[in-house]
C-alpha cells in the first residue's frame, strides 16, 4: 500500500464526512483531497495531499519515537481501514465537545484534535514501511527471465557440446538450480562459457551477441537484487517500528477517547457508533461476548442479548461446541465466539 | 381477511443494544420474492424451511426444487413427545455415542420439545400442522419418491395451447430439450436442428388437438408431414438419413426400460399440485433431483419451471401470496450473462413477473456471485447468513441496504456477515422500509436432518 492508497479512502471518506458535519474546517472544506474540491483545482495537487501526511508525520515524530518499546501494541489491523475509522469518528466527536466538557472536566479536548494528525502520521509511517518491505518484490520476476536466459543459452551449449565445439565439462557444473544465487551464477558460467569460445562457435550457432549480452544483464540485475534484498531487513524493521509506535500513539488517544464516550453516552448505548473500536470484528481474545443470554420466549420480553455493537471476537472465529449446542435456543448470541 | 403472517423467529435491532422481538414478516411481503444467502452451515435450509412451515400454516401451498436432498424432510413432522415416529429418522450414532438407541431417542425427544416450547411452538400446533398440511416428494426420473412424467407437457396435450400459446410451446420446447439430451443429441434448441425438427412436429400436433407421445413423433420423423422447414425444403434442413438417425435414437429411448421411469407418475400440472388436497389440506410438493447428474438437473428443472411460469401466467392478479416456489441451492441455474442454462429463462421470468399474479419465488444459495443480477434486483426480502469472503459480502450489501446506507454503516454490515452465528441471518425486507436487523431462526417442526436417501424417500412415500 502507498500514500496513495491512503487517498483515495480519504477521498470517499471526505465526502461522506462532508454530509454529516459540513462546518469542520479539519476535514471537509479544507481537504485538498475531497473530490468535488479537486474537480474545480486541476490537476488535483498530490503532492499537497502526500504533504499532508508528512507533514503529519513530522508533528508527530518526537512523540512517536518516544513510545516506549515495551507499550508498543501489535499492529494486525488494515492501516486505510484504521484511517479512515478515525477521519469518520472526528466530526461526530467534534460534536460532543461541549458534553464531554460539562460532564468530563478533566478531559484533554486536545486528544480530539490530535486524532486526525495521528492517523496521517501513521499513514506516513505505513506508507515508508512498505516502501521498505517491497523492495524485494520484483525479485520473481528477474528470477523468471535469468531461469529463462540460462535455459536457452545452456540449451545451445548442449549443442555445441554435441558437436565438440565445446567440452561436456564445462556445462558438467551448470546444475540448473532453483536458487536465485544459484541461478545468477549459472548464467555468469554460460555468459562466460560462450564469451571464451565466441571466435570458435559464433558461426555455428543460433545463440547471437545480443543474447549473450541479455543473459549477462539478467544475471547481473538478479545478484543486484538479492543483495539488496539480503541489506532490507535492516531497513524494513526500523520501518516497521516506527510503524507500530505511530499506531500505537493513535491507538492510546482514541482508546482514551473512546473510554470519556462510552461514559458520556452510557445510557444511549451509541458509544460504539459515535466511535467505532478499530478491531471491530477482529477480536482481541476477550470472550465476553460468549456469555449468551438466558433462554427467553419469543413472544415476551427478552433479556437483551450481549450486545452486537461491541463484538469482541477471536480473529479466528473458531466454533465453540457449547454456542453450537445452544444456537437453536432463542437468546442464543448472534455472532460466533 | 387478516394477511398472514410468518413468525420466522426472533428479530432484534443491527446496530445498539435492543430487546428482542418476535419476527413477523407478513406473507404478502413475499410476492417481491426472497433471497438466502450463505455460506455451507450458516442455516439456509433451515430458514427455507422455516418460511414453508411458516406459508403452510398460513394455508399458502408451495412447490419446493431439492437440489441437496435435505427438503424432502419437510415430510417428517412427527408429534411432539413421539419417540416411535421419531426413532426411525435419528441420525446414525457417530463413534463415540455407545449409548443404547432407546437413550438417544429419548435424548432427541426431549431436545426437540424443549427447542420448540422455548420457541412457543407447543404439542396443539405441531398436531395442527400434521393435520392441515400434505407434503408430497416427486423424483423425476425415480421411483424413490412419487414418479413424475416430466414429458408430460409433450405427450399429454395442455389446455394452455388454447389460451396461451407461448407459454405452452415454452414449456414443449424445455421438453424436447430433455428428450434430446436423454438420446445423447444437442438439447440447444437455438443450435440444435434436431430441437427445430421435434418442436415444430410435436406443436403441429398439439395445436391441432392430439398428443405428441414420441410414438407419434416417431412416425412423422418417417414420414414427414411437412414439405419445408423456415425457407428451406425439409431435405436441405434435416435430410431424410439424419432423420433416420434421429428416429433410431428416439426408439431405442422408447423401447429402454431406464425410460419408463421418466415417463410414469404424476402429470406435471402445477396447479393441480398448488390446490387443497382430496382433504383439504395445504400442499408442499419438493421435486427432488438429487439423484440427477448436473445436465439432467438443468434439464427436468427447465421443464418444471417452463410449466410453473406457464401456470403463474394463467392465474388471475393477486396482491396477496397465493403460493411460494423455494429453490435451494441455486447455484448454476441462475447465473449471470452469458451463461444460459434452460433454467435461467423461466426463472428470471418468474422473478420478474409471477408478483403480479401472488407468486413469491425464494431462492437460496451459497455463493451469490452466482446469481444473475436482474433476479438479485427483483428480491425485496433479503436474508443473508455468514459470508466467508469480502467479494461474497460486497456482493449482497446493496441487496441488504437498498443502496442507502452510508459507509461507516456498510462497512459495519460487511463486518457483521463475516461473524455471524448458525441460523443468525441480516434481515432486510424492503417493504418494512426499516433499516436491515438481525433474525434468529426458530427451530423447525420437521425434522431438520442430513440429505435424505433413496431409500428412506421410499419409506416417507409409503408411508404418505
Amino acid at each position: 500500500m502507498s500514500l496513495t492508497d491512503i487517498q483515495t479512502t480519504t477521498n470517499s471518506t471526505a465526502t461522506q464526512t462532508k454530509t454529516i458535519h459540513s462546518t469542520d474546517k479539519d476535514t471537509t472544506t479544507m481537504n485538498p483531497a475531497d473530490p468535488q474540491t479537486s474537480a474545480t483545482q486541476s490537476p488535483v495537487d498530490s503532492a499537497a495531499i502526500e504533504d499532508r501526511f508528512i507533514s503529519a508525520f513530522k508533528r508527530r515524530e518526537g512523540a512517536i519515537a518516544a513510545v516506549p518499546a515495551d507499550a508498543l501494541q501489535s499492529l494486525n489491523l488494515d492501516v486505510p481501514t484504521v484511517y479512515t475509522t478515525i477521519v469518520g469518528a472526528v466530526p461526530h466527536l467534534q460534536s460532543l465537545r461541549s458534553d464531554l466538557t460539562k460532564s468530563l472536566p478533566g478531559f484533554d479536548l486536545s486528544l480530539i484534535d490530535g486524532l486526525v494528525d495521528d492517523a496521517l502520521a501513521l499513514g506516513s509511517a505505513h506508507a515508508r514501511w512498505k516502501i521498505a518491505t517491497e523492495m524485494g518484490a520484483s525479485l520473481p520476476e528477474m528470477m523468471a527471465e535469468a531461469t529463462r536466459q540460462r535455459d536457452r543459452l545452456y540449451l545451445h551449449a548442449q549443442a555445441l557440446v554435441d558437436v565438440g565445439l565445446f567440452q561436456q565439462s564445462s556445462l558438467d557444473e551448470i546444475k540448473r538450480t532453483g536458487s536465485y544465487r544459484g541461478v545468477a551464477f549459472e548464467v555468469i558460467s554460460l555468459v562466460q562459457l560462450f564469451s571464451d569460445g565466441w571466435a570458435r562457435v559464433s558461426a555455428k550457432t543460433a545463440i547471437t551477441s545480443a543474447d549473450v549480452l541479455a543473459g549477462s544483464d539478467a544475471a547481473d540485475r538478479l545478484t543486484a537484487a538479492v543483495a539488496e534484498r539480503d541489506a532490507q531487513p535492516k531497513a524494513s524493521a526500523a520501518a516497521a517500528v516506527t510503524r507500530q509506535k505511530a499506531f500505537t500513539l493513535l491507538a492510546q488517544h482514541y482508546d482514551r477517547v473512546r473510554q470519556a464516550v462510552s461514559f458520556l453516552r452510557w445510557n444511549e448505548g451509541d458509544a460504539d457508533v459515535i466511535a467505532p473500536s478499530l478491531y471491530a470484528g477482529r477480536g482481541n481474545g476477550n470472550h465476553k461476548s460468549n456469555k449468551a443470554a438466558e433462554p427467553a420466549q419469543p413472544g415476551g420480553a427478552v433479556a437483551p442479548p450481549a450486545s452486537p455493537t461491541t463484538p469482541i471476537m477471536p480473529a479466528t472465529h473458531t466454533v465453540d461446541p457449547k454456542a453450537l449446542a445452544d444456537a437453536g435456543l432463542p437468546g442464543a448470541s448472534p455472532y460466533l465466539s | 381477511m387478516a394477511t398472514p403472517t410468518l413468525y420466522l423467529g426472533l428479530g432484534r435491532r443491527l446496530d445498539g443494544p435492543g430487546t428482542s422481538h418476535k419476527r413477523l414478516v407478513p406473507a404478502r411481503h413475499l410476492v417481491t420474492h426472497g433471497v438466502v444467502v450463505g455460506m455451507t452451515g450458516s442455516g439456509k435450509t433451515g430458514l427455507l424451511a422455516v418460511t414453508l412451515e411458516e406459508a403452510l400454516r398460513a394455508g399458502i401451498p408451495a412447490l419446493v426444487i431439492d437440489v441437496k436432498g435435505d427438503l424432502p424432510n419437510l415430510a417428517l413432522a412427527p408429534p411432539l413427545g413421539d419417540a416411535e415416529a421419531l426413532a426411525p429418522w435419528l441420525e446414525e450414532a457417530d463413534g463415540d455415542d455407545e449409548r443404547p438407541l432407546g437413550d438417544r431417542v429419548a435424548e432427541a425427544v426431549g431436545a426437540r420439545d424443549r427447542a420448540l416450547t422455548a420457541w412457543g411452538l407447543g404439542g396443539s400446533e405441531v398436531e395442527a400442522f400434521r393435520a392441515r398440511t400434505r407434503v408430497r416428494v416427486l423424483t423425476p426420473g425415480s421411483t424413490a419418491g412419487e414418479p413424475l412424467h416430466v414429458l408430460s407437457s409433450l405427450e399429454r396435450r395442455s389446455p394452455l395451447w388454447d389460451v396461451d400459446p407461448e407459454s405452452a410451446r415454452a414449456a414443449l420446447s424445455a421438453a424436447v430439450s430433455l428428450v434430446l439430451r436423454l438420446v445423447g443429441r444437442d438439447p440447444e434448441p437455438a443450435r440444435s436442428r434436431d430441437h427445430v425438427l421435434l418442436a415444430v412436429l410435436a406443436e403441429r400436433r398439439l395445436r391441432g388437438g392430439q398428443s405428441a407421445d414420441l410414438a407419434s413423433l416417431l412416425a412423422d420423423l418417417e414420414r414427414p408431414p411437412i414439405d419445408e422447414l423456415g425457407a428451406l425444403p425439409l431435405e436441405t434442413f434435416l435430410p431424410r438419413s439424419e432423420r433416420r438417425s434421429l428416429s433410431v435414437a428416439l426408439n431405442t429411448l422408447l423401447a429402454s426400460p431406464t425410460f419408463e421411469t421418466w415417463r410414469q407418475g404424476a402429470t406435471l400440472d402445477v396447479g393441480a399440485w398448488l390446490a387443497p388436497d382430496a382433504e383439504g389440506r395445504t400442499q408442499a410438493v419438493v421435486v427432488s433431483v438429487a439423484h440427477l447428474d448436473d445436465e439432467e438437473r438443468a434439464l427436468v428443472l427447465g421443464v418444471l419451471l417452463e410449466e410453473t411460469l406457464a401456470w403463474v401466467r394463467s392465474l388471475p392478479g393477486s396482491q396477496q401470496l397465493r403460493a411460494l416456489v423455494v429453490f435451494d441451492e441455486v447455484y448454476g441455474f441462475l447465473p449471470p450473462h452469458p451463461a444460459n442454462p434452460p433454467t435461467k429463462r423461466p426463472l428470471v421470468a418468474l422473478m420478474k413477473q409471477a408478483r403480479a399474479f401472488g407468486v413469491g419465488v425464494v431462492v437460496a444459495t451459497q455463493n451469490p456471485m452466482d446469481l444473475d443480477y436482474r433476479a438479485l434486483g427483483n428480491a425485496g426480502v433479503w436474508c443473508v447468513g455468514r459470508l466467508q469472503t469480502d467479494a461474497d459480502r460486497a456482493r449482497v450489501v446493496d441487496g441488504l441496504t437498498g443502496g442507502g446506507v452510508d459507509r461507516q454503516a456498510t462497512r459495519k454490515l460487511v463486518d457483521t456477515l463475516g461473524r455471524l452465528a448458525p441460523r443468525w441471518f441480516v434481515l432486510r425486507d424492503a417493504h418494512d422500509g426499516d433499516e436491515p436487523g438481525l433474525l434468529q431462526v426458530r427451530s423447525t417442526i420437521t425434522l431438520l436432518r442430513g440429505p435424505m436417501t433413496r431409500g428412506e424417500m421410499r419409506r416417507v412415500a409409503g408411508a404418505a
